[in-house]
């Protein structure tokens, strides 16, 4: 399916992380670094080189897009594609944070079986980012 | 700033500017009963001077009337006077006359012919009643005398005894015509009027007729007892003196009357005559001049009543005009048509109080404005003045302007402006704040809703994700390392394997019914969440050219292996036609409809069609199911309503799915309907209207 992606997910909720990594690594087989807020995320930006950030949206402290704008600050990750996700589940919504530069957005609750797939597919399909439910 | 006007703004309740020289209402009020008082002492002395100078008038005329009547009178009298002097003197003529035919007549016979003397004596006597007596002398020795028996003693008179006598009979003798003498006192008692003639011939002989002066007076038509005149006559005096009255009363002399001079021989006589009633005018004009005068008097009553009547109609409207404008609980005002105040009620002024010293009749409404800027009158012109003002001036010019204005203590006005047919403007200001703070809590209240039912969809998906985060993993329970670990732990022992495995059945038996009531909770928080948006206004459909035929087929095919699971048909008949719509919202609404056909038929078929006509788009959800009771037909759009909501719940949903379906079909302009047989099934209806450009899409579609 793929061959060792590396996935950035940052989210606070520890069950979402659990279940996160459970879903790319089990079942998607990516190789997965998690952080539990958007500030310790940010601390260890320079020392990561993943091929997909995955991010929560409502975070305390620093949200996902003002993490998104951190993250395109750094030059290594200017480029990186961004997935947010999100329990907000509103079309608008979600289109403006693809505006904001992120490559899909992905509605809580999501399939964690389906995850590494639908992922797999976006990256693919990068020339052409699209709003998925 | 202070416009010195010396206005007295702290007293004044009402502003009328030329019309009532600021006179306020309250004053007017306070003098009210003094003011009724004094105009209705006014009005009576107005009544009183009309009826003082009706009445004095008609005495005038009445006054001038008879004086001119008695004018009348008197000439009418003195008419009749000169006629009888005028008779007096004829009658006179006519008597010399006839004592010169005596003469005339004797002179033929013998002087001593008596019987012829006597003859002739008692015819003129006998024709004549004037004539007491008659006489003849011869040589101034009275021969003869009729008649005889009364006057026996007269014969044989020496005139020459007598020199009074003998005076005139010798100037008798001495003229050709007749001498009258008188009127004398006669011997036999009475005033007499002697005529002496003397005969032609040689001989000395005068005839004389004695005439009673009374008599010849009432033969020239005087009397002393008539209805018409009373007449009196006396003698001429040398002196100023009164003379002898002959004739008639002393009172017709001291009634003013009407006086000729009458001359009789060598004596006047001054004859007067007064009307029998006295000078006295007859009122017969009276009760004509008392009419004209009542008429006069009732006509000026009417006209002072009227025009009181008039100027108290119009005080009254006036006043209760000014009542009106000023017990508004609006402000009201007028400007004229060169946009200066005319007046306005307090209430206006109260409403912009910080501008209340500029508003002054005469001021222009621009001056009231940038005044009332600089006073803080208006915050919402604050750093931008000009642009403000502009705004204001041009929504006063529009004929009908309206706006909201916010004022320094945070009350809200409603401005709203006409012109009248003068050009004047009139305007109402409406205290609105209680309305823009239900508006405004109104407004909160349904954004407190929807943020409420946005966190608490989310608040509950979030859990919800966990839930079915895990579940989805307990339902491929293998794939935790820790089962495979165990698998591996178990390694070849039957027994154990299957008891591994009969375990993982029963979780994953139980994880997907986990899964699926996870489900189906995260499908009610998403209804109610589209409810609460489609009801707070909140969907904004995203238009554009969708191809019904394409989306109905795309949700055939996640119908068909549901409806093939039922057996029942599941047959979509549909040809591509372009409407301009939101998809993913239309989408939702079919969904819908054919999710609830095939949940509700258990055999038979479901039937998907389109019509397609100039104007609509009718798709067609036609059914084999149970059907839909006559009296929930009406009901089944209505929230929370499902018509087997009172028996068991055979089917799960939220009751939002078709109020939802017909919300965003009404969105769409459309409407949606249902008929239905009970057991027999069910044929909704959902009318979509197509558009001119959409059509124009359709045909570029279909040439490409």
């Amino acid at each position: 399916m793929n061959n060792c992606k590396q996935i950035v997910h940052v989210d606070d909720d520890e069950d979402i992380l659990a279940i996160t990594r459970m879903s790319l690594e089990l079942i998607g087989g990516f190789e997965v670094t998690q952080y539990g807020s958007a500030k310790e995320a940010l601390e260890n930006l320079p020392r990561v080189e993943p091929d997909l950030f995955l991010l929560d949206v409502m975070m305390p402290g620093m949200d996902g897009p003002e993490l998104l704008a951190e993250i395109r600050k750094h030059p290594g990750h200017r480029s990186t594609p961004v997935v947010f996700m999100t329990a907000k589940a509103d079309p608008a919504f979600s289109e403006t944070l693809v505006n904001l530069g992120a490559l899909a957005c992905i509605t809580k609750p999501f399939d964690p079986v389906a995850l590494p797939e639908q992922l797999v597919g976006l990256l693919d399909e990068r020339h052409r980012p699209s709003t998925l439910q | 700033m202070h416009v010195g006007t010396g206005f007295p703004v702290g007293h004044l309740d009402f502003i009328a500017a030329a019309a009532t020289g600021g006179e306020t209402v309250k004053e007017r009020n306070e003098t009210f009963a003094q003011r009724e008082r004094r105009h209705k002492r006014n009005v009576s002395l107005i009544y009183g001077a009309i009826l003082l100078l009706g009445l004095v008038s008609a005495a005038l005329m009445d006054r001038t009337i008879l004086a001119q009547n008695l004018v009348t009178q008197r000439a009418s009298v003195q008419r009749s006077l000169n006629f009888v002097k005028f008779r007096i003197e004829q009658r006179l003529e006519a008597y010399s006359h006839m004592s010169s035919n005596l003469a005339a007549a004797l002179s033929f016979e013998a002087p001593t012919d008596k019987a012829k003397f006597q003859t002739l004596a008692r015819l003129l006597r006998d024709n004549n009643p004037s004539v007491i007596n008659l006489a003849r002398a011869r040589n101034f020795v009275v021969t003869d005398v009729h008649p005889i028996e009364a006057n026996q003693a007269v014969l044989g008179h020496d005139y020459r005894k007598n020199p009074g006598q003998m005076h005139t009979v010798q100037k008798a003798l001495d003229s050709d015509g007749t001498v009258v003498i008188g009127p004398i006192d006669l011997i036999q008692g009475g005033l007499g009027l002697l005529l002496r003639t003397a005969q032609p011939g040689p001989e000395k002989i005068v005839d004389t007729i004695v005439l009673d002066f009374h008599v010849f007076l009432e033969e020239a038509g005087m009397t002393s007892n008539s209805n018409a005149f009373v007449a009196s006559a006396r003698l001429k005096s040398a002196t100023d003196a009164d003379g002898q009255v002959v004739f008639g009363s002393d009172t017709v002399w001291d009634a003013d009357p009407a006086v000729a001079t009458v001359r009789l021989g060598d004596r006047d006589i001054e004859i007067a005559m007064i009307p029998a009633r006295g000078w006295r005018s007859d009122p017969l004009h009276r009760p004509i001049l008392g009419l004209i005068t009542v008429i006069l008097i009732s006509v000026a009553f009417f006209g002072v009543n009227y025009a009181r009547r008039l100027i108290i109609e119009r005080a009254d409207a006036k006043r209760r005009l000014l009542n009106a404008i000023e017990s508004i609980d609006d402000g009201f005002v007028i400007f004229d048509k060169d946009d200066r105040l005319v007046m306005c009620n307090e209430k206006y002024r109260k409403v912009f109080e910080a501008s209340r010293d500029f508003i002054v009749p005469g001021v222009s409404f621009e001056t009231i404005i940038r005044e009332g800027i600089k006073q803080g009158q208006y915050p919402e012109a604050e750093g931008r003045e000009e642009e403000w003002i502009a705004e204001r001036l041009r929504l006063h010019a529009d004929p009908h302007g309206q706006t909201e204005m916010l004022m320094p203590d945070g009350s809200w006005i409603k401005v709203a402006e006409s012109k009248t047919e003068d050009g004047s403007t009139v305007g109402i200001r409406t205290d609105i704040t209680e309305l823009k703070t239900a508006v405004q809590t109104a407004e909160n209240a349904i954004r407190a809703k929807t943020d409420f039912v946005n966190n608490m969809s989310h608040e509950l998906r979030t859990p919800l994700s966990v839930v079915l985060g895990y579940v989805a993993f307990l339902k491929k329970v293998e794939i935790y390392p820790q089962c495979a670990s165990l698998k591996a732990a178990i390694g070849n022992r039957e027994d154990l394997q299957q008891q591994l495995d009969e375990f993982v059945n029963v979780i994953v038996q139980q994880a997907s019914k986990s899964e699926k009531s996870g489900k189906h909770l995260l499908n009610l928080i998403n209804s109610v969440l589209d409810w609460a948006k489609l009801s707070s206004d909140n969907v904004v459909l995203k238009r554009e050219p969708v191809d019904l035929g394409e989306l109905l087929d795309g949700l055939s095919d996640e119908f068909k292996s549901h409806a093939a699971e039922k057996g029942i048909l599941f047959d979509v008949e549909v040809d591509p036609v372009m409407i301009q719509a939101d998809g993913l919202r239309l989408k939702q609404v079919f969904m819908n409809i054919i999710g609830n056909a095939i949940k509700f038929t258990d055999q038979g078929y479901v039937k998907v069609s389109v019509d397609v006509d100039d104007n609509d788009v009718t798709i067609l959800v036609e059914d084999s199911g149970k059907g839909i009771p006559d009296n929930q037909l009406n009901s089944i759009f209505e929230r929370f309503i499902q018509v087997d909501s009172s028996t068991r719940r055979e089917h799960r949903g939220t009751g939002l799915g078709l109020a939802i379906a017909k919300n965003l079909v009404e969105m769409h302009g459309g409407g949606i309907s249902v008929t239905s047989r009970l057991g027999e099934g069910s044929l909704f209806r959902v009318v979509l209207p197509r558009s001119r450009s959409v059509s124009v899409s359709l045909d570029m579609k279909m040439a490409s």
